[in-house]
């Protein structure tokens, strides 16, 4: 079984990365640092459903990781780093305590949040200037946007891997 | 378990975030853009006070080189101020567009450089620290 975790692990880990690149090719409308689709979420998603904390840390580190240094640069991927680590735990956690309350798309919306919230706390350090509550009422929006498009891929393809008893 | 639908929680979670965001949002906009009187803006950089400049008084239009690392810069006219060119990969900065109110802000995280716009009220070091 281990061979076969780790296969998923790295099919995943691959996954990840590609959509995370496609998406710097989508423009995003709005001016903010740190606000972008986070289409790496869906992948983080199946990954908690199927796999256990410590393989979803993995793929989250080696995906941001990856993307950061073919991308961005080392100063952005501070951003990448604690924005998708926290964002992933705080998914995990709602996905293993309170599944029964939210669906998948609720726990991508969290996620969302987490994640944009995370990141513009770091620029704001970065900066030396407290840019978070401007910028809230715009993150906060955005979040629900993106995360309920993410959840909502992620909850097609679970239910797809469930009936076809991929995993 | 059923994940197909949407659950209660979530509609109870995006609806409060919703009205949370209505909420700050009305509050900025209500704590800053009733306020009339002279702008200024304020141009830091990596935290420290680069440039103030009173909008009103600018005559004529004014480039400022602001470059560090890459090329950058803030084109200034009365009453109004923004990035208008940056070499940076996203260019959030020259996005963000022209500032005109008390509160707006454009930031650019490559080369750390913010611009925000105070009332005369303010003080710098209550938005700079």
């Amino acid at each position: 079984m281990n061979t076969k975790r780790n296969a998923i692990i790295i099919i995943l880990v691959c996954n990840a990365i590609l959509i995370s690149l496609l998406e710097l090719i989508i423009p995003v409308p709005i001016p903010i640092p740190g606000v972008k689709l986070g289409l790496g979420n869906i992948i983080t998603l199946i990954a908690i459903v199927f796999l256990d904390l410590k393989a979803v840390l993995l793929i989250v580190l080696l995906r941001c990781t990856v993307v950061a240094v073919l991308s961005k640069g080392l100063l952005m991927m501070a951003f990448s780093l604690t924005g998708g680590l926290l964002s992933a735990l705080i998914m995990w956690l709602f996905y293993k305590k309170l599944a029964g309350l939210f669906s998948l798309k609720g726990i991508s919306i969290v996620g969302a949040l987490v994640h944009n919230t995370t990141q513009v706390l770091v620029a704001s350090l970065i900066l030396h200037e407290l840019v978070v509550l401007y910028y809230l009422p715009i993150l906060l929006i955005s979040s629900v946007v993106t995360g309920f498009i993410t959840g909502s891929i992620s909850d097609l393809t679970v239910r797809e891997i469930r009936k076809r008893e991929i995993l | 378990m059923n994940i197909r639908m949407f659950k209660k929680a979530d509609l109870i979670l995006i609806v409060g975030l919703v009205l949370l965001s209505g909420l700050i949002l009305a509050w900025n906009t209500f704590s800053t853009s009733s306020k009339g009187g002279p702008v200024t803006a304020v141009i830091t950089q990596n935290g420290t006070v680069l440039k103030t400049i009173d909008l009103a008084s600018v005559q004529n239009p004014e480039s400022l080189d602001v470059s560090q690392g890459f090329h950058q810069v803030i084109l200034v006219e009365k009453g109004r101020i923004c990035f208008s060119e940056s070499d940076c990969r996203d260019k959030i900065c020259v996005k963000s567009g022209w500032l005109t109110k008390i509160g707006d802000k454009a930031v650019c995280m490559p080369s750390k450089t913010v611009i925000t716009l105070i009332g005369d009220h303010q003080e710098i070091d209550s938005i700079a620290y």
